[in-house]
């Protein structure tokens, strides 16, 4: 199967007062169709400029430094996102690639109603009239299960909660039909049994709409059931990618094992204490030019600090950026 | 850690809580209550972490602020080692403080950013005239303070703001401790951290807890993470304690239906387990606590509810030896 998204040595960086933030360092991925990528990683790791770059959102000025390619094949022709003028990512973003964000009130317009705002993409991007765009809003709101639809569409942002103002995110995402939906931290400032309603929702929509997405966020948990491979990101580095069950069964990068270790198992004994991993993330001022997670790794040894570890393959599609990944990984067997 | 025998430290019976809305109009002059706490009874005992688990808007918070009388309870009594807090003034107050301490969860809010961390950590010595500012007793202490959380004391003169987020909630702990309290209120204490820092803090809390023999109320929305600290726990809706029990009861056999779905919609690190478990999704949100509904304030979402469930408020009991719970069904 031809890959819908190929992503390859994407590098971000911006020029401030401070220096030069390297944000996201040579990521590369494949997104296959219908298949759910998570980009799991802590604040600062790169997860979102890595999206925000494909989605066309990281101003083209210069200070903002962007190179690599990320191939879309719409499967009727290929073409780089990185690359495209302003206008062409227009048609793309909202259209072909629908987009939720962690936090709905900032991504909805406080002084249109949410009808409005459901019923702009249907306008601008599949060229319908209104009367069409109001009867299309009004079926997009009843398939994210927000009730009595006809009358919602005239409220504004503020009368919902987060958890409906959330489905009115996704409602426009997905109004265009696009092949892949991005999704950062869709369910983080909701709480539990909002977040798994919205889990639910996403889940099945993208079975019903063969869509694939990449989903974004901190949390090794909310993932494990719900992404078919999952990419892991430290400093603006990928460092680990693997089918869902592989990476949790034997993460291979010290750093996995690290997030994995923190995270409290619902079967450990409190007498137990977490695996925590000790000091904080490296400030990203300088190009990585040895193992980003050196410095925080109980593993290191010379060769970490002078020399940058590449991805290698460990079998069954297991790729993981560390020198003693493939002996890390056998301890698991 | 703790066991069942360990004395009674803190009571808490039938607390109430409620804030009062400005009177809309000339003529109405009833007050519209929110209840943010509506009678919860439970006890906190030495050397023990107590969990406060539920959804934001439940009343955990002001129910942790009720009890260090930081919000003066509408009702109900809190008793700390046998003194009843409600009934003290503002100046017997402040001499129970140093006993009795919080750690909030936003440290960037919680730490004057025009105060050196020294003067932070070494201002509850100050008010309490333990120590005078300056002298080489309070130094002294301070730097011992910064060690016991891992913070280089070196750093005493440094701004909360040169510190990373994991740091500054040592800061806030190195506080919290400056005054040997006996029972420390974490109001989502870790919920702000990165998950690999969160295990830092989570470590700290556990080490200060042998050492010290401390008692937490750790109020937090992550199931798992309170499960796992967690000696007993409650869990809170609407105002109200839907379910208590120690941990291995709650999480493993639970009796209420809100801790069932709760549990059930809290994921967990394990693929192979989250795709074939069957989640209790609940339908709608979080009623309002303005307008909180009738009966049980659950009888809206549950998946169980029947007719008795929307009339009569069901009662809190213990159906087992240290298992509370309000159901009908139960």
């Amino acid at each position: 199967m031809e890959p819908l998204l190929t992503v390859k040595d994407l590098s971000v960086s911006f020029n401030t007062t401070d220096g030069t933030v390297y944000a996201v360092n040579n990521i590369s991925f494949d997104l296959y169709p219908g298949e759910t990528l998570a980009l799991v990683g802590e604040s600062g790791c790169g997860k979102s400029v890595t999206t925000m770059s494909l989605l066309g959102l990281i101003p083209k000025i210069s200070g903002n430094n962007m190179s690599g390619t990320a191939v879309f094949n719409d499967g009727v022709s290929k073409k780089d996102l990185l690359k495209m003028s302003e206008e062409g990512i227009r048609k793309v973003r909202g259209g072909q690639i629908g987009f939720v964000f962690q936090d709905p009130l900032n991504s909805l317009n406080p002084v249109m109603t949410i009808g409005q705002q459901i019923a702009e993409p249907l306008m601008e991007h599949l060229k319908i009239d209104k009367n069409e765009a109001e009867r299309r809003t009004i079926e997009l709101l009843e398939r994210v299960h927000i009730p009595d639809a006809a009358d919602r569409i005239r409220i504004y942002p503020h009368e919902l909660s987060g958890g409906m103002r959330q489905r009115v995110m996704i409602a426009i995402a997905i109004s265009c039909s696009p092949k892949i939906l991005i999704a950062d931290e869709p369910t983080t400032a909701l709480d539990v049994t909002i977040q798994a309603q919205i889990v639910d929702l996403i889940e099945n929509l993208s079975k019903e709409l063969n869509l694939s997405v990449i989903w974004i966020t901190h949390d090794l948990s909310v993932v494990a059931g719900l992404a078919d491979r999952v990419l892991v990101m430290y400093a603006g580095t990928g460092i680990e990618i693997a089918q869902v069950d592989e990476l949790y069964d034997y993460p291979s990068h010290p750093y996995t094992r690290g997030l994995l270790g923190a995270l409290p198992n619902p079967d450990m004994e409190s007498s137990k204490r977490l695996i925590s991993i000790p000091g904080s993330p490296p400030d990203i001022y300088t190009a990585p030019y040895s193992c980003v997670f050196a410095s925080r790794c109980k593993f290191a040894f010379d060769l970490c600090h002078k020399e940058l570890p590449k991805l290698v393959e460990l079998g069954n599609n297991h790729q993981a950026a560390c020198f003693i990944a493939e002996q890390l990984r056998s301890e698991y067997v | 850690m703790s066991n069942e025998n360990n004395k009674t430290l803190i009571e808490v019976q039938d607390l109430k809580v409620h804030f009062y809305l400005k009177a809309s109009g000339f003529f109405n002059r009833k007050r519209q209550a929110v209840k943010a706490v509506d009678g919860v009874t439970f006890d906190v005992r030495e050397n023990e972490t107590f969990g406060l688990v539920g959804e934001s808007g439940c009343g955990k918070s002001t129910t942790g602020r009720g009890i260090l009388q930081l919000i003066r309870p509408t009702a109900g009594s809190v008793r700390f080692e046998n003194i009843e807090l409600t009934k003290l003034g503002k100046e017997a107050i402040r001499c129970m403080r140093p006993k009795m301490q919080m750690i909030f969860q936003d440290s960037y809010d919680s730490l004057n950013p025009r105060h050196p961390i020294g003067r932070i950590i070494s201002d509850p010595l100050v008010i309490h005239g333990i120590a005078r500012r300056g002298s080489a007793e309070l130094k002294e202490r301070v730097s011992e303070l910064m060690n016991m959380v891992c913070l280089n004391p070196g750093y005493v003169n440094r701004f909360p703001h040169e510190f990373s987020g994991g740091q500054r909630q040592r800061i806030g702990v190195a506080r919290a401790l400056a005054l040997n309290p006996k029972f420390i209120v974490c109001d989502e204490s870790i919920s702000a951290l990165d998950v690999s820092i969160q295990a830092q803090i989570v470590n700290l809390l556990q080490e200060l807890q042998e050492q010290f023999g401390l008692s937490y109320l750790f109020i937090a929305h992550d199931l798992n993470m309170v499960r796992f600290i967690s000696n007993r726990v409650a869990v809170m809706y609407i105002g109200k304690i839907m379910e208590m029990a120690d941990r291995q009861t709650l999480f493993k056999s639970p009796l209420h239906p809100y801790t069932k779905s709760l549990i059930s919609a809290a994921p967990t690190p394990n693929p192979k387990f989250e795709r074939n478990r069957q989640r209790i999704i609940l339908s709608g949100e979080v009623p309002s606590a303005t307008n909180p509904p009738k009966g049980c304030v659950f009888n809206t979402r549950c998946p169980i509810a029947f007719e008795r469930c929307s009339q009569e408020i069901p009662e809190y009991r213990e159906v087992a030896p240290q298992h509370f719970v309000a159901c009908h069904a139960v």
